[in-house]
């Protein structure tokens, strides 16, 4: 890959790292493996992932220069130094490493078990089918932090699925709706029949 | 057991219905000559559920037939005769039964000690008769259901606040007896089927439960994950907090979809009433339930008046 590792992340040279993190978010969210789960373009969006993770990782890379706390490690030696960050996990779950994401996150400190710790926490249980927890999670985050878009569809994202349970069975309950149809379609059959003249 | 996982009648076809109340009734008198006619009074839904998906798992066909009843004297009952789906389901009611007793004797007091030791013999007598017809692989059951019982109290003493854990460890239980004595393809489908229908009863019992356990400080697992928001206080009664109440209605259709998914591998050209009655159970009785028991539990909202 020859491209230039800030453009991949839309930021100039000199970005602050705090708008390099910034950015390399909303990519991530943006591309995230789960907003394309049945979509035939996931390859294409896995390639578009990767891009932007080595871009990252990159440029940390450049920038590291001793000192920098939770650098470009990406495994459990992520050092915590109180300040609350969960690229890392952010990063993993985008990676598809959901265990490693979960034991960073099992591992953070009850201090700093916030919104975004409630909402990735949620994340990963529901990730694996815990979906009373998740559920409970997700919301305390939205509690946490109601103006938060992100745990707010989230929330939704579950409603929505929950919502669509048993759902042919339900819609295919009701007969009376078909009975009108075909009702309707013999009511038109009939008038197009006086119409040409020929009665039935 | 606790009656949970049942059909909407309602929406039952007149047939479906039919069937369902003789497999209810064949359950009851495959009890009386498995189990001993004790254990007819231990006769519930839930296994009358199981025995609709042994069936779809066996593919046989229940047969019916008409015979006088004991409870119900004055007009002859249709239920199915004899076949090894009820009798299996008849076994694994004693297991569960004389699990319930023995438990309720080590944790309760009072009334329901004096009960589950009265209830013992019986349930014991139960499991021996049962015994006689066990297979192997049935015997294994009883301890591989015992273990998993004393996990679920290990845990639940512990004070455990993850619902999906304790769920998970009693739907496992429930995955093991529905699965036994199956072809593989069928047992898989079976395990994934009791899976979800136990954490189901669970979380429902938890739920049914919850007031009583939050008056006597007693471990809930919906109020271990959910804390004091789980309740609502008004005035001297203790009610289920309707937000908490729906929260637990979208995980658990959330949840249901695994098994109900699983369940419908089943049905590929399966006996059309049955598969009838395990759709209804799935998709109208199990949320219904669900809606019963908050219902039940919180607190009226106030009718509004014209003024």
């Amino acid at each position: 890959m020859s491209k230039d590792p800030y453009s991949v992340l839309g930021v100039s040279r000199d970005a602050s790292d705090a708008e390099i993190k910034k950015a390399y978010r909303e990519l991530a969210r943006k591309y995230h493996p789960d907003n394309y789960v049945d979509n035939p373009l996931a390859d294409l969006v896995e390639e578009k992932m990767k891009e932007v993770n080595e871009a990252y990782d990159l440029i940390q890379k450049e920038r590291a220069s001793g000192g920098k706390t939770g650098g470009s490690s990406r495994y459990s030696s992520y050092t915590y130094s109180g300040i609350t960050s969960f690229e890392e996990v952010r990063r993993l779950i985008s990676e598809g490493k959901y265990s490693e994401a979960e034991i960073i996150i099992d591992s953070t400190p009850s201090g700093d078990r916030g919104a975004e710790w409630n909402y990735l926490k949620g994340a990963l249980l529901a990730n694996r089918g815990y979906y009373y927890d998740a559920q409970k999670h997700i919301e305390t985050a939205c509690y946490l932090d109601p103006q938060n878009a992100e745990y707010q569809d989230a929330r939704n994202k579950l409603r929505y699925q929950s919502g669509s349970y048993g759902g042919s069975y339900r819609t295919q309950g009701s007969s009376n709706s078909d009975c009108c149809s075909i009702c309707a379609t013999f009511l038109v059959l009939d008038a197009c029949c006086d119409c040409c003249g020929a009665g039935c | 057991m606790f009656g949970y996982v049942k059909p909407y009648i309602p929406e039952l076809k007149v047939r479906e219905h039919e069937l369902y109340r003789a497999l209810y009734c064949g359950l009851c008198r495959a009890m009386g000559s498995e189990t001993g006619t004790l254990s007819r009074f231990t006769l519930s839904y839930d296994f009358a559920f199981l025995s609709a998906v042994r069936f779809l798992a066996t593919g046989n066909v229940p047969v019916a037939d008409k015979k006088t009843c004991m409870a119900h004297p004055l007009k002859k009952r249709t239920y199915i005769k004899d076949s090894e789906e009820l009798r299996y389901c008849a076994r694994v009611s004693a297991l569960l039964t004389e699990g319930k007793v023995r438990d309720d004797l080590a944790d309760e007091s009072g009334i329901k000690k004096l009960r589950a030791l009265l209830a013992r013999p019986e349930a014991s007598y139960m499991v021996r008769k049962a015994k006689k017809n066990c297979s192997d692989s049935e015997n294994s059951l009883k301890d591989s259901i015992n273990a998993s019982l004393s996990r679920l109290s290990e845990l639940e003493v512990s004070g455990c606040d993850s619902l999906d854990t304790l769920a998970e460890v009693f739907g496992d239980i429930c995955g093991e007896f529905c699965s036994a004595c199956l072809p593989e393809r069928e047992s898989r489908i079976c395990r994934e089927i009791g899976r979800g229908v136990g954490r189901f009863i669970y979380v429902t019992d938890a739920l049914d439960d919850l007031r009583d356990d939050f008056k006597k400080h007693r471990f809930n697992p919906v109020l271990s994950l959910y804390g004091d928001s789980a309740v609502e206080v008004c005035g001297n009664e203790v009610y289920l907090s309707r937000a908490v109440a729906e929260s637990m209605k979208t995980s658990m259709l959330l949840d249901l979809k695994r098994p109900a998914a699983s369940a419908e591998l089943l049905m590929d050209g399966g006996h059309p009433e049955l598969c009838a009655i395990v759709r209804n159970i799935f998709y109208l009785g199990m949320p219904n339930t669900l809606q019963e028991t908050i219902e039940k539990h919180t607190k009226k909202e106030l009718q509004n008046t014209n003024h």
